[in-house]
């Protein structure tokens, strides 16, 4: 990965050379496996830049809080779709944002690595073979297959290197797709569960959520700038409350359910949602669920930026007061 | 202090003892995760299990809790309280988290005391557990913790390969092991050397030693240092690090009314939340991200040893391990050591 890590740093001093007033990548982490989110404004600060199979988090979400900068952003092909969608609500204006495509390999599942190495191991070096990658450990080789060890997205990626941007960075990437992938699979059989079994799972699996609001956070299709889940003004001046500020079971369900189908059909897939959870709620099957009914019932989506449910037009017949 | 050793074989016949008295609170799995819970058999207990994601302070100071009920009439007012403090056992809790008690004794326990919180406390018999590996984010040697020393348990157990080396530290802990003296054997020579020998092996598995010395008055003179806004855009202000953390405390009041009845619930917040200190006005002293987040770090480690002279971080690498973009306490620690004031 040094090629590429090279390459996008030559790119971020030349484009910080050229007016961009801040570049958005990743860094290495405090922890092993782990890359950080990282803003460049100076050239000189581009060594810190990297790119390997562990800068997982979406960083698109953030061109938000920099309205009044000319800001370029490191996309991977699943981080790219968010852009769309908050080009078409309006939220970005795409003439501002320079994004900087990488061609990806995939991601490796984290603790799967670490499951392997060790929980600290010291990872010198990276490199992508194609159908696996290589981590130099303490001087050693050790490959990592990316059927085995990939996150769960990325087996079922078609979009690995990124359309439509503005700067491509390296040379394009085999696919990663594992054609037996099948994202359906467990979905499928959550639904042939009998209705007391099925509403077993969910009522478990909610019933541990924190409601620390991480899932909402990190989402690039949650970028209300007032959330229904937020107070807008103290309590006692609130008309209605959407939800309590109570852990139970009925709220969590609410605001589970309310989170799924806001983001519907404006999801990009990213999986951040799931890989921030700390409690492990596999928010990606309902995510993936709605996608699937979407497609189905409204068609592929994916060519139309608004999302199928997120259309609107000024000829429409039905009146909205 | 009684010592005495117990035979692993025998743990499950101690913990089934305790349940005849005590409601059994320990760490129990749950797919991937520990969660500490009340349990209905022994054999529940995850006794080896990894440190839990959300920490045993949810048994003392629940996520929720319900404060009272009320329902209001023409002329009257009917209030009714129920404060819950069955007689527990909470089991398994480690080093870290013990000391985390100690933090929010501090706070709930100040004149006027909590009530809901010092009746749990006081009807709850404590029973340490040394760790027997660490993370790689565990640090909690820096603030003078050791991961084999149950400081505030009234008993505390340690792992020492076919046997548990028991420690009864107060009064009722002294009074569960005396009462069976027929589970225990006596203490035999060399185990204060394999112990420290273990301490040892454990803290070498600490990525990080960290050191606090002056933190506190190196960070009053850095309040209005940019770092904390170059440390907050990455920052996604969600309440990971919060809500995870032993030793936070902070609660909002809420009152869910329906009709002519309600109720008054107690419910954790977070620094991180937008509406934290949002004022009924409108004004909100920490609208910015970096002064929410300053905040946290602050109060870990700045006002919590003004206020009631304990850190008010115990290194158990909980946010370290969670947070999404890897903002890490001991990198803070470290980088606010370096700074110029
Ligand atoms: S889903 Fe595709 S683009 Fe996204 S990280 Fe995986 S392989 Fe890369
Ligand atoms: S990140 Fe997980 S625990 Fe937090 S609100 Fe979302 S689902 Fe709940
Ligand atoms: S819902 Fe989850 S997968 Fe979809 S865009 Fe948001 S964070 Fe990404
Ligand atoms: S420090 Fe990390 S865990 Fe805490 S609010 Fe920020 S992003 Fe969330
Ligand atoms: S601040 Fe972090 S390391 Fe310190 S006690 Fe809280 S969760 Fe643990």
């Amino acid at each position: 990965m040094k090629e590429i890590t090279e390459s996008l740093r030559r790119e971020a001093a030349r484009l910080l050379n050229e007016g961009v007033e801040l570049f958005i990548g990743y860094a290495a982490g405090t922890r092993p496996a782990c890359a950080r989110p990282f803003f460049v404004t100076k050239p000189e600060e581009v060594t810190g830049l990297v790119f390997d199979p562990f800068c997982v988090p979406n960083l698109v979400k953030y061109i938000l809080r920099h309205a009044d900068k000319k800001v370029a952003v490191v996309v991977k092909g699943c981080d790219r779709a968010a852009v769309d969608r908050l080009v078409a609500e309006r939220h970005l204006d795409r003439a501002r944002i320079t994004l900087v495509g990488v061609p990806c390999g995939g991601m490796l599942a984290r603790e799967r690595v670490l499951a392997e190495l060790g929980p600290n191991p010291r990872i010198e070096a990276v490199e992508d073979r194609g159908p696996s990658f290589v981590l130099r450990v303490r001087g050693e080789e050790r490959t990592f297959e990316k059927r085995k060890f990939l996150m769960e997205k990325c087996l079922g990626c078609t979009r690995n290197n990124p359309a439509g941007v503005d700067v491509m960075v390296g040379k394009e990437a085999p696919p990663v797709a594992d054609p037996e992938y099948d994202p359906l699979k467990e979905i499928r059989a959550i639904e042939a569960l009998p209705a007391a079994e099925r509403a077993a799972f969910w009522e478990k699996v909610f019933g541990r959520c924190l409601r620390c609001y991480a899932c909402r956070e990190v989402c690039p299709a949650c970028s209300c700038t007032e959330c229904t889940f937020e107070q807008a003004v103290p309590g006692w001046q609130q008309g209605a409350t959407w939800i309590s500020k109570a852990k139970s079971l009925p709220d969590n369900y609410h605001y589970h359910l309310i989170r799924a189908f806001h983001v519907a059909g404006r999801c990009a897939g990213c999986a951040e949602c799931e890989r921030v959870c700390p409690v492990g709620i596999p928010l990606m099957l309902l995510n993936r669920k709605l996608a699937a009914d979407i497609a189905s019932l409204f068609g592929e989506t994916e060519e139309d930026p608004c999302g199928a449910l997120c259309v609107y037009s000024l000829a429409d017949p039905d009146e909205f007061e | 202090m009684v010592l005495k050793l117990l035979k692993k074989e025998r743990l499950l016949s101690f913990l089934e003892r305790l349940m005849q008295k005590f409601l059994l609170v320990a760490p129990v799995r749950e797919g991937n995760l520990t969660v500490y819970r009340p349990v209905k058999a022994a054999a529940e207990v995850a006794v080896d299990a990894p440190k839990s994601v959300v920490p045993p302070k949810e048994w003392f100071f629940p996520q929720t809790e319900e404060i009272y009920r009320y329902a209001t009439s023409k002329e009257n007012l009917v209030l009714e309280e129920n404060v819950l403090a069955p007689p527990a056992v909470l089991f398994g809790v480690r080093p870290c988290d013990l000391r985390s008690f100690q933090v929010l004794d501090a706070v709930f326990l100040q004149e006027p005391a909590d009530r809901y919180y010092a009746a749990r406390r006081e009807n709850t018999l404590l029973i340490g557990m040394s760790c027997n590996t660490a993370c790689p984010e565990c640090f909690c040697t820096a603030y003078g913790i050791s991961p084999l020393k149950g400081t505030g348990a009234d008993i505390h157990l340690t792992d020492i390969g076919t046997a548990y080396l028991v420690e009864a530290l107060t009064p009722k802990g002294e009074e569960i092991v005396l009462q069976d003296p027929e589970f225990y054997e006596e203490k035999v020579a060399g185990i204060d050397e394999a112990l420290r020998a273990k301490e040892q092996a454990l803290t070498a598995e600490f990525a990080v030693q960290v050191a606090v010395t002056d933190l506190p008055a190196k960070m009053a003179a850095l309040f209005n240092h940019p770092y904390w806004e170059e440390l907050s855009r990455r920052c996604l202000g969600c309440g990971i690090c919060t809500y995870v953390c032993p030793t936070c405390h902070c609660f909002d009041i809420t009152d869910e009314n329906r009709g002519n009845t309600g109720k008054r619930l107690r419910c954790w917040d977070a620094c991180l939340f937008r509406d934290y200190t949002l004022h009924t006005s409108g004004h909100n002293p920490r609208h910015a991200l970096h002064q929410r987040l300053r905040n946290r770090f602050f109060h870990k480690l700045k006002y919590n040893l003004d206020r009631y002279g304990i850190e008010g971080c115990v290194g158990c690498g909980r946010c370290v391990a969670l947070c999404p973009v890897n903002i890490d306490i001991r990198e803070v620690i470290a980088t606010v050591r370096g700074l110029q004031v």
